[in-house]
């Protein structure tokens, strides 16, 4: 299964609506971790659910995770995943001072065979999910933060950045078409010998080698 | 009728702001009150405001931040959106834990378009953002 795990804060509400607007059914599970209020988690799912066919939820303990879907993390809650197939909602301490963080979810991934993993980090204040995006470049996942130019606040972005494992630096339209491409592709190895030969996408290419 | 796209109130210390933003939004159709100072959106929020806030950072006294932290405190979040409108480009390290109720951040001197825009699409994100909340 394809993965992609979003990390967004402030800023990012908005932004997510330019990258997931009218994006196409594809066969990958996108599972956004939003800072939120609690009361927004029910307005942010219907934002997200009004701009594409994806399913879109609000992720629950005990769920499964599938493909074409979409999941938003609950506010107040960190959101874990099992195998990387099943979520579980955990009320323990705030990390990096939210609920969710996203370095939870990220770090509850596992390297595992025929799963494909997409970390991406948006604007936001702090550090969450720099931790994550390190773990998940590890295991083999694709890494990709918001640039910072383009970011309301860059500190998540750059922090992602400054652990030196993140792959791209794009543009919220980049991001976009990357999602896709990794939605669409057959498969896709970081460090593979071949090089994304995309030349209509500008950005910042930190990988030493991959399909998309 | 005119469009009512909901309450908006503007936090800012700075009379020029606090006018330029007003008659910015009221002409785009939102329902617009100004204070000078986070003690000031503190009492209107008892009052029973409900809507949009757009909120300065730094401010005499109660700082955005502290005014966010005395919200929270007094358990008054409930039915308003935080958008912080801010001179400073580099957000404070005050900022962190509150992150969850800053649903943004706009930078001044900010894009009139953007401002609207935002305003309009973050409106949305509120229960009842015509109504005061003690009315409902």
């Amino acid at each position: 299964m394809k993965i992609i795990i979003i990390g967004s804060s402030t800023g990012g509400p908005y932004i997510l609506e330019s990258i997931l607007s009218k994006f196409p059914v594809l066969p990958i599970a996108i599972i956004l971790v939003q800072h939120l209020p609690p009361a927004f988690t029910k307005p942010f799912t219907a934002h997200i659910a009004a701009l594409t066919q994806m399913n879109v939820v609000t992720a629950n303990s005990e769920e499964k995770i599938t493909e074409n879907s979409i999941y938003i993390a609950q506010s107040g809650y960190h959101l874990l995943i099992t195998n990387n197939r099943v979520f579980t909602l955990s009320e323990d301490v705030k990390v990096h001072g939210v609920r969710p963080a996203v370095d939870r979810t990220m770090l509850t991934i596992k390297k595992r065979a025929g799963d494909e993993i997409m970390g991406i980090i948006l604007s936001g204040m702090g550090r969450d999910g720099a931790e994550g995006m390190d773990y998940l470049h590890q295991i083999g996942g694709v890494t990709i933060a918001q640039d910072p130019a383009t970011s309301p606040i860059k500190s998540m972005p750059q922090a992602a950045i400054e652990t030196g494992h993140v792959d791209f630096v794009l543009t919220p339209e980049q991001i976009r078409e990357k999602m896709i491409s990794f939605g669409g592709s057959k498969f896709l190895m970081r460090n593979h010998k071949q090089f994304n030969t995309d030349k209509t996408i500008s950005c910042t290419d930190n990988s030493k080698g991959m399909i998309l | 009728m005119a469009d009512n796209y909901g309450n908006v109130m503007v936090v800012d210390d700075d009379a020029h702001i606090r006018i330029a933003v007003q008659t910015l939004l009221t002409d785009a159709g939102f329902t617009v009150i100004s204070v000078d100072s986070g003690e000031k959106c503190i009492e209107l929020l008892g009052k029973g405001f409900s809507g949009l806030i757009l909120l300065d950072v730094m401010m005499p006294q109660m700082d955005g931040w502290d005014t966010i932290r005395a919200i929270l405190d007094k358990g008054l979040e409930n039915g308003i959106a935080i958008i912080m409108l801010t001179a400073n480009n580099a957000p404070d390290t005050k900022m962190i834990g509150l992150q969850e109720y800053v649903i943004d951040y706009i930078t001044k001197p900010f894009d009139a378009e953007d401002l609207i825009e935002k305003s309009k699409f973050f409106m949305s994100y509120i229960e009842n953002p015509f109504q005061n909340r003690n009315d409902a």
